[in-house]
């Protein structure tokens, strides 16, 4: 029992992240169809860019952060305009197809430009070591952890009381039934690429933060975690992907502290499994009818 | 400049190529005819694979042998990674098959009898009469298993498998109603379409000597899928033509030495945008979603 | 044909016309007169800063003997090809080296992976191959043409379990290894000898390549209460792994594998990697070393760790044996038979009949945030 609780805080604190990237998957998947798996990539930069603009142009944190927003925000819409927008009648494996040529192209640029080495990312929060009991908790974990309900709370509040947030909900649920009330889905399609992305690339600076360092390969396995809890949440059900990523998160410290950190993913993954052979739709899924 | 066509160097890119068109092509028949996504393809490329590589190492089989072998287990592995299939569908079961790609993925790093981290070394050669097969045979071979492979599918899809297939690839409900049983045909089709993945696998067993799991990761189960979409899904030779250029670009590309990879992203990239039912598609497919 | 269908033929023959440019570019390039070395590695890739890293050193050993007059008035020439790190490209990258592209003799600057497979490959081409850092044992057994110039896991896991249990006193150790063929051997000759030597391993975890959140582990690592923690891996997960530790208050002290001896270790770890002593092949002290290191820093702006100082001796162990038997794959091979030691950056080394070598195990300490040559455990008592 002993060691419970800390094992808990570490799964939630990773879960944490799997949500923040999880979040702008949920949602272009939920209106597009798309596996986006070049979110990934996006969220690599995040910790790239902002690694860059803080060490090599000594820029605050503040600004650093806001600027690398903006620039994964504008990576995304053109991701999505020039990769995905031409594609939108085509089959979910021709856009998988197209987004993982995406990941590739940015990774190995990332590699040339950054060089392939780990890099240490500025610490500009000072870490701060708290013993609740046999429990540590940092000031970083808990950071993550708030930020992420905090987000996670705002994009709902958003979804449901603003004019594009209630159109990205209908198109969600009925995309077909959206464009005949006359919503445009490429304009909803830029915006949660724009803020799906800009999340993404938040969760790559908290990753720096969290773990110290950042790399051109941090996007891939991450990348797929996430995408398979918004599969797993449930099609169409962001708080069901924001459960999904936390049950994840947990699941990995669990299998690692009590089975085997080396079984890990294959436990992990037979486990997902599992729970779409029980609930094919997914955790708070509901069956959606094919557009 | 002949030595360009048939030197050890061409062979084995016509071995890795030949091997790319079975493994292309046999997912062609799950994912092109019979409509079912699958990200995990490569799971049966490694069922094979470790098959002949155990029986080789433990039991002294020749490949003759093991190739059977590895044809009965992969089939049997079909069935198994086919079954939810019947319960989940489209984007379900692709993070189903992925998962699936990674759990068998995981089990080869992990478990004993596949030598763990260490993999399996010394599988036996192939052998014809006697005689240890060189570059030119281990080629031919795999250049056959390919041949086969395209040829078999084609007449799966001509049969009544395959219009079964089509069926329950364009409305699985029609096809229910009208009698077919869908559950039948989908297992089917992943068993037989990982067959000839086992059996890819178990070629490159003893041509390698070697396995690992490092060579059945995520990444090659993705580029089997991109090599039979951009060859064209659902189409006779579109896994051949897809295989080829994905296989023999990147190693031509080989002087632009660190941009290789950039390259080979943006060529995926364009070629979905101009030709996303691949080079050979015409009529249009559907695969969900 | 509608407008729509003659846009895709002419798209799909722009495609294919494309294709066969660059093939034909491909194939236009090659051909030279020089003696040719092949260099094979994961040059693209997560694995690429160790690929090219070793590549550039096998360059920077190739340009030294060449401004010296090269192998008896010839020049060198180094060929490289890329496996990604890849079982199935390893295959494909050797075979050109040695059929196209005309290479004699083969350094490897990859994993084992990609040297396991490969090396069938040189043997049957009847080619030398030089591995610099590849650990899986099988290597060395494709055949006479397969040589090593880096200790096999188990010696460098004696040596760490030697240390920790002498050096650093401890009864209990806990040890966290990767999960590959280099984490899996170091780890369990480490477990073996601390045991034997009296010791008691309270807790061996792998961990996976590229895992970069290890509360999880260490937290159980504070649970099992050892005098010492063991850490077989790279640099990479291993600066996330004791900088953690320092974080969770685990204060005891770290042995680590080679794979933490380079400086990027220290950047990553920070003021965590202080005291930490790792196992190294590497004689920072010698003139030699200090040489490469600084030739490498001014051509390439950074530090070399002990990846491109094993492909630079691998390169040389080559030099060597061309200059003894001639400029031939056969030569080559006679060469290294005749080459019973070797001196080179790393530290003397002596080959063995199985074409594996006999060296001591070198360890640092990190102090001040720099390496420092701390202590030498000879082979003899980790063989």
């Amino acid at each position: 029992m002993g060691a419970l609780p800390q094992h808990l805080v570490n799964g939630l604190t990773v879960g944490s992240l799997y949500a923040l990237l999880a979040i702008g998957l949920s949602l272009t998947y939920g209106v597009l169809r798309i596996i986006h798996i070049a979110h990934g990539a996006v969220y690599m930069l995040g910790g790239m860019i902002s690694y860059t603009l803080m060490v090599r142009f000594r820029l605050p944190p503040l600004p650093a952060i806001a600027l690398t927003l903006a620039a994964c925000a504008g990576v995304g819409v053109v991701f999505e305009r020039w990769a995905y927008r031409p594609l939108r009648t085509a089959p979910i494996i021709v856009t998988l197809i197209s987004s993982l040529g995406l990941l590739l192209m940015v990774e190995n640029l990332a590699r040339i430009a950054w060089g392939p080495l780990t890099q240490p990312y500025p610490q500009f929060v000072s870490l701060r070591v708290y013993a609740l009991g046999s429990v540590i908790v940092t000031n970083l974990q808990l950071l993550v952890l708030a930020l992420g309900l905090a987000l996670m709370v705002a994009l709902q509040w958003c979804l449901r009381h603003t004019q594009v947030g209630l159109a990205t909900l209908a198109a969600v649920q009925n995309p077909r039934g959206a464009r005949l009330c006359g919503i445009d889905i490429d304009a909803i399609a830029l915006v949660i690429f724009a803020v799906g992305s800009g999340l993404a690339g938040l969760a790559g600076i908290l990753e720096g933060l969290y773990l110290t360092s950042v790399d051109p390969s941090m996007g891939q396995i991450f990348g797929l975690k996430a995408f398979v809890a918004v599969v797993v949440g449930g099609l169409g059900s962001i708080a069901g992907t924001m459960l999904a990523a936390y049950l994840i998160g947990l699941l990995e410290a669990l299998t690692a502290a009590y089975v085997s950190a080396g079984l890990r993913d294959v436990i992990t993954f037979a486990l997902l499994v599992l729970v779409l052979m029980v609930r094919p739709s997914g955790l708070l899924g509901r069956r959606v009818d094919r557009a | 400049m002949l030595d360009l066509f048939f030197g050890p160097y061409a062979l084995t890119l016509l071995f890795l190529v030949a091997i790319n068109v079975t493994l292309a092509g046999s997912l062609n028949l799950i994912t092109g005819y019979g409509g079912q996504v699958s990200i995990g393809h490569v799971a049966f490329y490694a069922v094979g694979a470790y098959t002949a590589a155990i029986l080789s190492t433990a039991w002294g089989w020749s490949f003759w042998l093991t190739l059977p072998a590895a044809v009965v287990v992969s089939f049997a592995a079909g069935v198994l990674i086919g079954a939810p299939s019947l319960r989940v569908e489209h984007d379900f079961l692709a993070i189903v098959t992925l998962g699936l790609g990674l759990v068998v993925q995981g089990l080869a790093l992990n478990l004993e009898v596949t030598g763990g981290p260490y993999g399996i070394s010394n599988v036996r050669r192939i052998a014809v009469l006697g005689r240890t097969l060189g570059p030119w045979g281990h080629a031919a071979l795999a250049v056959g298993l390919a041949g086969l492979t395209l040829f078999l599918v084609h007449r799966i899809q001509g049969s009544r498998v395959g219009t079964a297939l089509l069926a329950i690839r364009e409305d699985a409900l029609a096809a229910e109603v009208t009698g077919i049983e869908t559950a039948r045909y989908k297992v089917l089709a992943f068993a037989l379409g990982g067959t000839f993945a086992g059996a890819a696998g178990a070629l490159y067993a003893h041509y390698a000597t070697f396995v690992s799991s490092d060579s059945f990761d995520l990444a090659a189960s993705i580029s089997m899928l991109a090599m039979a979409v951009v060859g064209g899904l659902g189409t006779r030779l579109g896994p051949l033509v897809g295989a080829v250029l994905l296989t023999l670009v990147p190693e031509l590309m080989r002087f632009t030495a660190e941009y290789r990879m950039v390259l080979y992203g943006l060529m995926l990239v364009v070629m979905m945008r101009c030709l996303p039912r691949g080079l050979l598609g015409r009529s249009a497919i559907r695969t969900g979603g | 044909m509608t407008r729509n269908e003659s846009r895709a033929f002419r798209l799909r023959s722009t495609v294919i016309g494309l294709a066969l440019a660059v093939a034909a570019g491909g194939i236009a390039a090659a051909q030279a007169p020089d003696i040719k070395v092949g260099v094979f590695g994961p040059l693209t890739g997560p694995a690429a800063a160790d690929g090219n890293g070793c590549l550039y050193a096998t360059q920077l050993a190739g340009d030294q003997a060449n401004a010296k007059g090269g192998i008896n008035g010839r020049k060198v020439t180094i060929v490289s090809a890329d496996d990604q790190a890849k079982p199935s490209e390893g295959i494909a990258a050797v075979q050109k080296l040695v059929s196209r592209d005309g290479a004699i003799a083969v350094v490897s600057c990859s994993y084992s992976g990609a040297t396991r497979s490969a090396a069938p490959v040189a043997q049957q081409a009847k080619v030398p191959m030089v591995v610099a850092y590849a650990v899986h044992p099988d290597i060395t057994r494709a055949g006479e043409y397969a040589w090593r110039i880096f200790s096999l896991g188990p010696v460098q896991g004696h040596a760490i379990a030697v240390m920790a249990r002498e050096d650093g006193k401890a009864g209990r150790a806990a040890v966290l290894w990767a999960k590959n063929d280099y984490g899996e051997s170091i780890s369990t000759a480490a477990t073996q000898r601390f045991t034997a030597l009296g010791g008691q391993v309270v807790l061996s975890e792998p961990f996976a390549l590229g895992d970069k959140d290890f509360t999880t582990l260490l937290t159980k690592v504070r649970a099992a209460t050892p005098d010492v923690l063991l850490v077989v891996g790279y640099y990479n997960e291993g600066a996330l792994l004791v900088q953690q530790a320092r974080r969770l208050g685990l204060t005891m002290p770290v042995y680590a594998s080679d794979g933490l001896s380079a400086p990027k270790f220290v950047e990553l770890a920070g003021t965590a990697a202080e005291g930490v002593v790792v196992s190294a092949a590497t004689d920072l002290t010698s003139s030699l070393f200090k040489a490469f290191a600084q030739e490498f820093e001014a051509r390439h702006k950074y530090v070399p760790d002990s990846v491109p100082s094993h492909g630079y001796d691998a390169m040389l162990v080559v030099l060597e044996a061309l200059r003894r038997g001639g400029a031939s794959a056969d030569g080559v091979l006679k060469g290294l038979g005749e080459m019973k030691e070797f001196t080179g950056v790393n530290g003397t080394i002596v080959f063995t009949p199985e074409r594996e070598i006999r060296t001591d195990q070198s360890f640092w300490k990190i102090q001040g945030g720099r390496f420092t040559q701390y202590k030498l455990v000879p082979y003899d008592r980790v063989k």
